[in-house]
């Protein structure tokens, strides 16, 4: 920056004269004010600048506080919830385990049961035939012997081969009653 | 004074405000997302017996020389099906329930084309079988529920391993190969697919781990047009 001052003395001619012949010093004062009052009003917008980013930054961080806070409740909340959540559900697992366990056991007496009976009815059946098959034996038997006693009408050759069909018969059911015993 | 200052002031403080701290976002009404609960337990499995076990039913069968034991299942209210070999010269046939209920049958029809038979009982069966809509498809999972030897009800999984010729010559037809494990007293099981449809009728293994099925096609074919039914054999005598 440079001043417009001039390098010659002022000529005291009049007073009109050196009014008009002084411009420099008041140029120089009204510049220096021009800068004074920019240099307050830069500080100024610094200072309102300052003052607005500082309420914003305050707002902001006020709001993260805030939300923070709210997440912790709501973590805090959901923790507690999950926790009872999993221990009601390994509660609810024991017991499940624990019914498909009986359900299997009941499962595996209800086969049992109807194996045995199934069983059973075989062996009723079995049973029931050899108990026919006694029957018929004890009638053949019964033959035999009232044809023994009246052998005369009989041939010896006849009545050793009905003796030996009877005998044979007998026999097989008698087996067949042993083999059912057996099992 | 130039203006070059404050233009560069106010350009950083423009750019300061990019970087400052923004407000935070609004918290979501709720932190549970919507979560759709898991299938219930399947309603197939009434007192832990599946679908498949509560439709097999065993077979006592008398005949003129012995007694045997086979499987079956039903097919509607009085009518079931199981092996020919099974019903083969029977006397008398009872079929009992996975429960121990017990049914009478009153006659028999024997598949003329493969190994079936169809069994008429005096009462109603309570569990009746579905047949699938198509043969399964090679590696499909299936069930074989029976009484293995007469014994208690077993089930056994194993894959479709695909069609082959019935070496034994008692079916006309094809036959289902299954890699699954089954035994005398099998025979007559049905043969399920994953949903529990009947795709086959179970009658012969290797009695270690392959048994052989009457294929769909069969069945259906026999349920369809069984035949006139015939009484048991009732004299031993002949």
């Amino acid at each position: 920056m440079t001043e417009t001052t001039p390098d010659t003395e002022p000529t005291p001619t009049g007073l009109g004269e050196d009014s008009a012949a002084t411009p420099a010093p008041a140029s120089g004062k009204k510049a220096g004010k021009r800068g004074l009052v920019t240099a307050l009003v830069i500080a100024l917008i610094f200072m309102v600048g300052f003052g607005v980013l500082s309420a914003y930054l305050w707002s902001v961080h006020s709001q993260y506080v805030a939300q923070n806070e709210e997440l912790r409740s709501t973590a805090s909340s959901l923790g507690t919830e999950l926790a009872t959540s999993r221990a009601l559900a390994e509660q609810v697992q024991g017991q499940l385990d624990e019914t498909n366990a009986q359900l299997e056991a009941a499962k595996a007496t209800v086969s049992d049961l109807a194996n045995s009976e199934a069983h059973a009815g075989d062996d009723r059946l079995a049973l029931l035939d050899i108990a026919s098959g006694l029957q018929e034996c004890a009638d053949a038997r019964q033959n035999l012997i009232d044809h023994l006693n009246e052998a005369s009408k009989w041939t010896p050759e006849s009545l050793r081969a009905y003796e030996k069909t009877t005998t044979k018969y007998c026999n097989t059911v008698i087996k067949a009653y042993e083999a059912v015993l057996d099992e | 004074m130039s203006r070059a200052p404050l233009v560069a002031l106010a350009a950083i403080a423009l750019a300061g405000c990019a970087v400052l701290p923004q407000a935070p976002d609004a918290l979501p009404s709720t932190f549970i997302p919507e979560v759709t609960p898991s299938a219930a337990p399947s309603a197939d499995v009434v007192g832990g017996f599946t679908k498949v076990e509560r439709e097999a039913l065993r077979v006592r069968v008398r005949t003129c020389e012995e007694y045997g034991t086979g499987s079956a299942f039903a097919i509607d209210a009085t009518h079931a099906v199981t092996n020919r070999h099974v019903a083969e010269g029977a006397t008398d046939i009872t079929l009992t329930a996975y429960d121990g209920t017990e049914f009478e049958a009153t006659a028999s029809v024997l598949s003329g084309s493969a190994d079936l038979a169809l069994i008429t009982i005096d009462g109603t069966f309570p569990n009746i079988v579905t047949l699938a809509s198509a043969e399964p498809e090679v590696g499909d999972m299936l069930t074989i529920a029976g009484y293995p030897k007469g014994e208690a009800l077993a089930t056994r999984e194993g894959p479709f391993m695909g069609l082959v010729s019935d070496t034994l010559k008692t079916n006309v037809d094809y036959v289902y190969e299954i890699d699954a494990e089954s035994h005398p007293g099998n025979s007559g099981s049905a043969v399920a697919n994953a949903s529990g449809s009947v795709v086959g009728v179970l009658y012969a293994s290797d009695d270690v781990h392959t048994s052989y099925a009457v294929g769909l096609p069969a069945l259906q074919e026999f349920i369809a047009d069984p035949g006139s039914a015939r009484k048991f054999i009732a004299d031993c005598s002949s």
